[in-house]
């Protein structure tokens, strides 16, 4: 057989490197179409502000959003500086040594452990043991658990990635470790922190298994951080799962999706506002 | 004579590499001062004693003594942040910090808690103007430091350091990642702080040591082979090693 030449063959791999990405990205405009089509059409301005009626059949989600703002909220309120703690101690107060490989081994194995698990963990130990019932309080702690592990990682990549000669400078000029810290490393690292916090919240918001195990699937608004209470993601699998309304489970979908894509845009936004200028 | 630091039996060991041997130095104020030497041999080193910068490498062992201004620097009652403000410390890579000129400017005076506007602008202005950077830079203070040639940002770290008023500037070949043009910009620079700082600067490049530095050191393996006027280092070496490094023979 004759060879292609280089030229051809060129085409060939762009042509099919194009056709893998346009898939790529191709399922994923499909499936946020898909829920959008069938989900947008219910959601309408009470369906955004009223309580649900008769286990959701009717009414709306209002309970949910407050719900998972607040489980998701305070998860990252909670995880984001111990988390960004963690990292800089990781990397700027130890040295390489036995005890920073096993914490760096543990969160990796803490990011790879399912979520269900986080959930029974939660439900046995915050829920039961410590008396905090299927409240808010236990779905954020442990959704705080479940996501400091990628914070952790990824303030410590960002913070690794902050050039070794800003923090000689620093020194140089007679700053102290935590100035340097402070100063020069986090707000040069504020990026990719801020990245890895907004994956995180993202991840809250859209847990299931473990949010159901310890904050349970109350209907009601909750009045305080001790009231059970259902978030979306949730609210989402119990109507589609028990087929109480198909067409509420996609509307809740929809919430759920333009308000992960709102987040994500008013973070970055926030974010350029945030991070000194001029970089 | 007063010498603005001055070594006794300094010793430096990383691990197990001897990376200075028993090294006396005096080094004179308001006067250069060049370490001349080849690669590897110690030069950066001794330099990075005179601020303690070297204890932030793990491994590092200094045995000897380090006065400056007749006082040992690591003497228990020594504030680390104090000296470093009284050494400052130009590098080799001009590395300004990602933020605006000002902020780079002023950054070592807020570390050591200056908060007054006024103070802090004053500082800029003085400080830019002593590196001749002020009429390049005075409409985009507030303008990315990052932004500016290579030559202006080592500039710019020089008035950071200068910005912070110390006594000695300890410079470590702050013109490699310079062109020739640039470098001489550089040279005339440190000739006019010398009247005001104690000025050591590194150095592989031996023309660079002849023409600003009124002494000079040569070092090779560690050791302080030669040290006395520039001039005769050059022109007139009694050691055998630093008359084959001057002349050309090796490095």
């Amino acid at each position: 057989m004759r060879r292609l030449s280089p030229r051809t063959a060129q085409q060939i791999v762009v042509s099919i490197m194009w056709m893998l990405a346009a898939a790529t990205v191709g399922t994923l405009v499909f499936i946020i179409a898909f829920i959008l089509f069938h989900g947008l059409p219910h959601v309408t301005w009470e369906f955004l502000t009223q309580s649900p009626v008769s286990m959701g059949r009717k009414g709306g989600i209002f309970p949910m959003i407050v719900g998972t703002a607040m489980v998701s909220g305070l998860a990252v309120i909670i995880a984001a500086p111990i988390g960004v703690a963690t990292a800089v101690y990781l990397t700027e107060y130890t040295r390489e040594s036995r005890i920073t490989a096993v914490i760096r081994f543990g969160a990796d194995c803490l990011a790879g452990i399912p979520s269900i698990i986080f959930g029974l963990f939660g439900f046995v130990f915050f829920t039961i043991t410590l008396g905090m019932g299927l409240s808010v309080l236990s779905g954020a702690l442990t959704l705080a658990l479940m996501v400091l592990p990628t914070i952790v990682r990824t303030s410590e990549e960002a913070i690794r990635a902050v050039p070794y000669a800003y923090r000689e400078v620093s020194y140089g000029l007679g700053s102290t470790r935590w100035q340097m810290v402070t100063r020069v490393v986090l707000q040069s690292a504020m990026p990719g922190i801020f990245t890895g916090i907004v994956l995180s919240l993202g991840r809250s918001i859209s847990e299931t298994a473990a949010v159901m195990l310890t904050a349970g699937s109350a209907l009601g608004l909750p009045s305080s951080l001790f009231d059970s209470s259902r978030t979306l993601a949730l609210h989402f699998y119990i109507l589609s799962r028990e087929g109480v309304s198909m067409s509420n489970a996609y509307a809740t979908a929809s919430v759920l999706i333009i308000s992960i894509l709102v987040l994500n845009v008013f973070a970055y936004w926030l974010m350029h506002k945030l991070v000194r200028k001029p970089r | 004579m007063d010498f603005k630091i001055q070594t006794q039996d300094l010793n430096l060991t990383y691990g197990k590499f001897h990376a200075l041997k028993d090294v006396q130095i005096q080094i004179k104020p308001q006067s250069i001062t060049a370490i001349i030497g080849p690669s590897g041999c110690g030069k950066s080193t001794l330099l990075r004693c005179f601020n303690r910068m070297n204890e932030l490498i793990k491994g590092v062992h200094i045995t000897g003594r380090i006065h400056l201004d007749g006082k040992d620097i690591h003497s228990p009652d020594v504030d680390l942040t104090i000296l470093r403000r009284r050494v400052g410390m130009v590098f080799q890579k001009p590395n300004p910090f990602p933020l605006s000129v000002f902020d780079n400017v002023t950054y070592g005076l807020r570390v050591h808690g200056v908060r007054r506007r006024s103070e802090l602008e004053e500082a800029v202005e003085s400080s830019l103007r002593a590196t001749w950077l002020w009429d390049d830079v005075k409409d985009k203070l507030w303008g990315p430091a990052l932004a500016l040639s290579a030559e202006q940002q080592q500039r710019l770290c020089i008035s950071r350091v200068v910005a912070v008023r110390p006594e000695v500037l300890l410079m470590d070949e702050p013109c490699s990642a310079l062109d020739p043009i640039a470098t001489g910009h550089i040279e005339d620079l440190m000739r006019s702080l010398a009247d005001r700082y104690t000025i050591v600067i590194v150095t592989h490049n031996m023309q660079q040591a002849a023409r600003v530095a009124s002494e000079c050191a040569f070092m090779l393996l560690g050791e302080l082979v030669e040290f006395g006027p520039t001039i005769r280092i050059f022109e007139n070496p009694k050691d055998k090693r630093t008359e084959d490094y001057v002349s050309g023979h090796y490095g």
